[in-house]
């Protein structure tokens, strides 16, 4: 897995905007005509993911499991990946050769490039099919999970592991350290960041130069009042002054010594090792942050620190997918999947195993009676849901994520300003998207 | 019979004048050589002449609808590729540095071991290991080596009050570690091919200079050098195109990014992205095309310089 | 005389700390593997192992072992015999027999190998796809299942064998292959077992074209699987090491056996002149 790849949601209705409106997905699951009777024989589904470590996978295998032994008609198996790119690579090489997965995680990004060749399958029959989704099935899942589905208005994805980001932090550090509360704001995080700080034994934070951080950054350059792209998807707006504000406040901090600049995932090492106080990062990482403290001190979570204009949350993880490539009863066996593993109990049940949001709106109350007062750290994230945010949803974002995120290494070393990281940031965004 | 012509299938074939052998007495070569043809064509030449054609197009290998665009790629890559230019000025730094090094150190090593010293093939085979261990398992383990902050190298820099650079986490450091990585796995090989050079070096020729009175330095320069020179070539050919082409180091260093700031992209590293990230399968065609120019522009410029220098004796 | 010894006490004084040196990693790597949890993000670091072996029982839940080597055993199995055939067969044609357009073949092999293998990546996988060995052992070792270096190695050696061996055995009633097979080959004997080594290090290191060409763990060996656990979970370092240790004794013991061999078979390569 690794959940905190640079790619990130995009509200799906963003692409065909022009398109149609309100078409598929949606209607009942007994009353449309040419209804999909349901499945009544046997098919095995090739499942590709990247939920590959921590709980992920065990959790993954065993309601895998669970649905394999559940009923007698779909076997799904299990083809992991270490991580995001991998799997992206695997899947565009698979494509490439005609021989794709039944079906994968995927982003919305992805799926759009999937697209561009008609390799997804529209999964609306399978919806409306006689073993297919009700309408109170439907109407119980986040519509905001829901839509992001849609690509051109047509459901050709699925939520799977949905998450959102975070604050970690070492509530025994704060309180040590004479903090009574995880920082509000970002002008209080900073402060805090000062406070915990003790040269030469530990630092406030971190910045790591890994996707997730760049993600972070998208979404505070929102709560900064600022933007990503124009309306059309033909320009950069990030490098504006709320984009360079935002940067700053990591770039002030690493300057100073309050945060330790590190890569990839060393900021769970140093948060587990009590060498930071806390740090900003998807919830999905939770299991593996657990780890890294393992008991030594009380690690809770907060939400990510509001900006001047308010509060946003990025949308990361994946959703599911289903290639055209595989035959129509394959097909339909996928999605017998995909519905079982998010319902209400197992969406569930993998929240609470990996700290990724349940997907539906009765597991979530569920849980509120039953697991989030003694976890109350993994309900932060789904609280965060009314600021969610989205990414674009262009098909290069990816690869612009990796150009800006080079950038916002440039400026937090000190190697830029924020402006001149930010306009060369922007100059290869553009070009990026001229030549898509 | 001429003593150095290659041996005649058959008495028939010498009575034609010139020694061309008729077809059908070639079909056993043919036969032999088959095998390995069908593989190097199959899977070396019919690939690198069609990845040329390939960079005349645009294609994304999903999409499956490659597009006639001339020299657009090409003209994209030179003209407007900001990361092309910095990963081909990158790959001559690490080239540049990691090529001499590696060979000095070789060179001394084997010096040194050049003599009659008990246990000279357990240290012979300590510098020679690293050639042999597999890149993924040893770049984990030099990763914890140069982490900054908890890494035994800067330990050690501290310790000795010297500076302690950022290394895999800083752009201006990250080559320069995967540089160090390169000489310690490459100075073995170097190694081992310097002491069979000097095995091969007549100990009278040596030994008659100092008869003469030269010091060693002077043995060294005016007979063992010189005498070296086929093995110096032999060596510097492997070097400069082997690290010329590095790309696995930098894919494990920085976890398939290509570093802080793009800083250790190389050649490699940027077409395999190209190719297997993006699958912008004409444009690598195109970065693959310059990639195999400036290697036969290396090797040519080497041939033309070295072979003047190359004794034989 | 004791010039001599100063002479050799030199060598040592230099020599015995570089190989040292180059040898540190190894037993980094050993010290690492044995880390408890953690002690990893200690400064300064300790030196000494922590002699924590569960380390390596506990690695074994998270990566399949036993399957990545029977993978790897395959893979460099197929190739080392391969190479060792194409390369004997070619080298003996080149060095012994003659036929039209040999000189121009020569050429080719010469003009082969100056191709960075990285150009021929994405073509060698469509090819694999179309043929349907896609994440299959042989698509791990039949692209590389000829080697320039090892044809040439191979010509080398039979261009030095004496002609009247050849002659001899034609009067005999020999043909070519008999031949090789009786008598070139077997006084080839360094060569071969030269090239057979080189090709097990291969084999046994092999990354990018397994990563490239495998997708699943069935067929996939030791070192893609060694970097996909390094990229997956990384607060466990110490299991991390573990892993790289494993999948580097087994090259090192055989490199322990094979020492002499394997460098008098490079250092033959080198000599020209």
């Amino acid at each position: 897995m690794r959940r905190r790849r640079m790619l990130t949601a995009a509200l799906a209705l963003l692409l065909g905007a022009a398109a149609c409106g309100g078409s598929g997905g949606g209607g009942t699951a007994t009353e449309t005509a040419g209804q999909l009777p349901a499945l009544n024989h046997h098919v095995t589904v090739s499942f590709w993911h990247a939920m590959a470590g921590g709980t992920q996978k065990p959790t993954l295998e065993a309601i895998t499991k669970a649905f394999n032994e559940s009923q007698p008609n779909v076997t799904v198996n299990l083809q992991v990946y270490p991580d995001y790119a991998t799997l992206l690579q695997k899947t565009l090489a698979a494509l490439a050769a005609g021989t794709p997965p039944d079906m994968a995680q995927c982003y919305e990004n992805w799926a759009a490039k999937f697209n561009q060749s008609k390799a997804l399958a529209d999964l609306t029959p399978y919806v409306n099919a006689k073993d297919g989704m009700t309408a109170t099935d439907l109407k119980d899942y986040w519509p905001i999970m829901l839509n992001d589905g849609k690509l051109s208005g047509t459901y050709y994805m699925w939520p799977f592991n949905k998450s959102d980001a975070v604050l970690f932090y070492n509530a025994d550090m704060f309180r040590a350290a004479g903090i009574d509360h995880p920082p509000a704001t970002w002008d209080e995080f900073a402060a805090d960041a000062r406070r915990l700080t003790i040269p030469g034994q530990r630092w406030g934070t971190d910045f790591s130069l890994a996707g997730g951080y760049e993600n972070v950054w998208e979404a505070m350059n929102t709560e900064f009042g600022g933007s990503l792209l124009n309306k059309d998807q033909t320009k950069s707006t990030f490098n504006a002054a709320p984009g360079q504000q935002a940067i700053q406040v990591f770039a002030d901090l690493v300057k100073g010594g309050y945060a330790h600049r590190v890569q990839g995932f060393e900021d769970e090492n140093d948060l587990g090792s009590q060498h930071i106080g806390m740090m900003v990062n998807t919830i999905a990482g939770y299991s593996f942050v657990s780890t890294a403290v393992g008991g030594k001190f009380g690690l809770k979570t907060a939400p990510v620190p509001a900006g001047p204009k308010g509060s946003a949350v990025e949308m990361y993880g994946t959703n599911a997918c289903v290639f055209s490539k595989a035959s129509r009863d394959v097909q339909q066996g996928a999605f017998q999947f995909i519905k079982y593993f998010t319902n209400a109990g197992n969406t569930a049940q993998w929240s609470q195993q990996t700290g990724y949001m349940p997907v539906r709106q009765s597991a979530f109350k569920s849980l509120q009676t039953s697991f989030y007062p003694q976890n109350p750290n993994l309900k932060v994230a789904v609280d965060q849901l009314p600021h969610a945010m989205f990414a674009p949803s262009v098909s290069v974002w990816d690869q612009c994520q990796t150009a800006i995120l080079t950038e916002l290494g440039n400026i937090v070393d000190g190697r830029k300003s924020a402006k001149q990281g930010l306009d060369d940031a922007a100059r290869k965004v553009d070009d990026l998207l001229a030549t898509g | 019979m001429d003593p150095s012509a290659p041996i005649a299938t058959s008495p028939a074939v010498a009575a034609r004048g010139g020694g061309r052998p008729a077809v059908r007495a070639s079909f056993g070569g043919y036969a032999f050589i088959a095998p390995a043809f069908l593989v190097l064509l199959a899977f070396l030449l019919v690939p690198a002449v069609w990845v040329f054609g390939l960079s005349l197009f645009r294609w994304d290998l999903i999409a499956n609808n490659p597009t006639f665009v001339g020299l657009a790629n090409f003209e994209r890559l030179l003209l407007r590729d900001d990361l092309w230019w910095q990963s081909v000025r990158q790959t001559v730094y690490y080239t540049a540095v990691a090529v001499p090094a590696g060979m000095a150190l070789g060179l001394l090593l084997a010096v040194l071991l050049d003599a009659k010293l008990p246990g000279r093939h357990l240290l012979r085979g300590a510098v020679f290991a690293p050639y042999v261990t597999p890149f993924v398992a040893t770049i984990v383990i030099w990763i914890w080596i140069f982490n900054p902050d908890y890494g035994v190298l800067n330990a050690l820099l501290g310790a000795l009050h010297l500076p302690r650079p950022g290394w895999t986490h800083s752009p201006d450091w990250i080559m320069p570690a995967i540089i160090i990585y390169g000489i310690w796995q490459h100075t073995g090989l170097n190694l081992v091919i310097y002491l069979a050079g000097l095995a091969n070096i007549p100990a009278d020729l040596q030994e008659a200079a100092r008869v003469d009175g030269a010091g060693p330095w002077r043995v060294f320069w005016r007979i063992t050098w010189p005498l070296l020179s086929p093995t110096t070539y032999f060596l510097l050919f492997i070097n400069l195109i082997g690290s010329f082409k590095v790309t696995v180091p930098v894919y494990v260093f920085t976890d398939n990014t290509g570093g802080p700031d793009q800083a250790a992209e190389t050649i490699g590293f940027y077409l395999y992205q190209q190719a297997f990230a993006f699958f912008h399968a004409g444009y690598a065609g195109a970065i693959s095309v310059a990639f195999f120019l400036l290697i036969l522009a290396i090797t040519g410029i080497q041939m033309r310089f070295a072979s003047r220098r190359v004794f034989y004796t | 005389m004791s010039r001599r010894r100063a002479g050799l006490a030199l060598r040592y004084l230099l020599a015995v700390p570089l190989a040292a040196a180059f040898l540190f990693p190894f037993y980094w790597m050993l010290v690492l593997s044995l880390n408890r949890p953690d002690a990893i993000l200690e400064f300064p670091p300790r030196l000494w192992p922590q002699w924590q072996i569960q380390n390596y029982v506990e690695v074994w839940r998270f990566v399949n072992w036993p399957g990545l080597f029977a993978n790897t055993v395959l893979t460099t199995a197929g190739r080392v015999l391969l190479v060792l055939v194409t390369s004997t067969l070619a080298g003996y044609a080149f060095a012994s027999m003659r036929f039209v357009g040999k000189a121009a073949a020569f050429g080719l092999v010469l003009a082969v190998y100056m191709v960075p293998t990285e150009v021929t990546l994405v073509p060698n996988y469509i090819t694999l796809s179309h043929l349907g060995w896609l994440d299959s052992y042989q698509a791990q070792f039949v692209p590389l299942a000829a080697s320039v270096f090892g044809i040439f190695l191979m010509r080398q050696y039979f261009l030095t064998l004496p002609k009247d061996l050849w002659e001899a055995a034609q009067l005999d009633g020999c043909g070519h292959l008999r031949y090789l097979w009786s008598i070139a080959a077997p006084l080839a004997r360094p060569a071969l077992v030269t090239i057979a080594l080189l090709q097990f290090i291969e084999g046994w290191n092999a990354f990018l074209w397994p990563l490239i060409v495998t997708s699943t763990d069935r067929v996939r060996p030791l070192q893609v699987g060694l970097a996909a656990f390094s990229f997956t979970d990384s607060t466990r370092p110490e299991l991390l090491a573990a892993g790289a240790f494993m999948t580097t004794l087994p090259i090192l013991i055989v490199f322990l056996i094979a020492q002499r061999q394997l460098v008098g078979g490079i250092a033959s390569t080198g000599i020209r002149g």
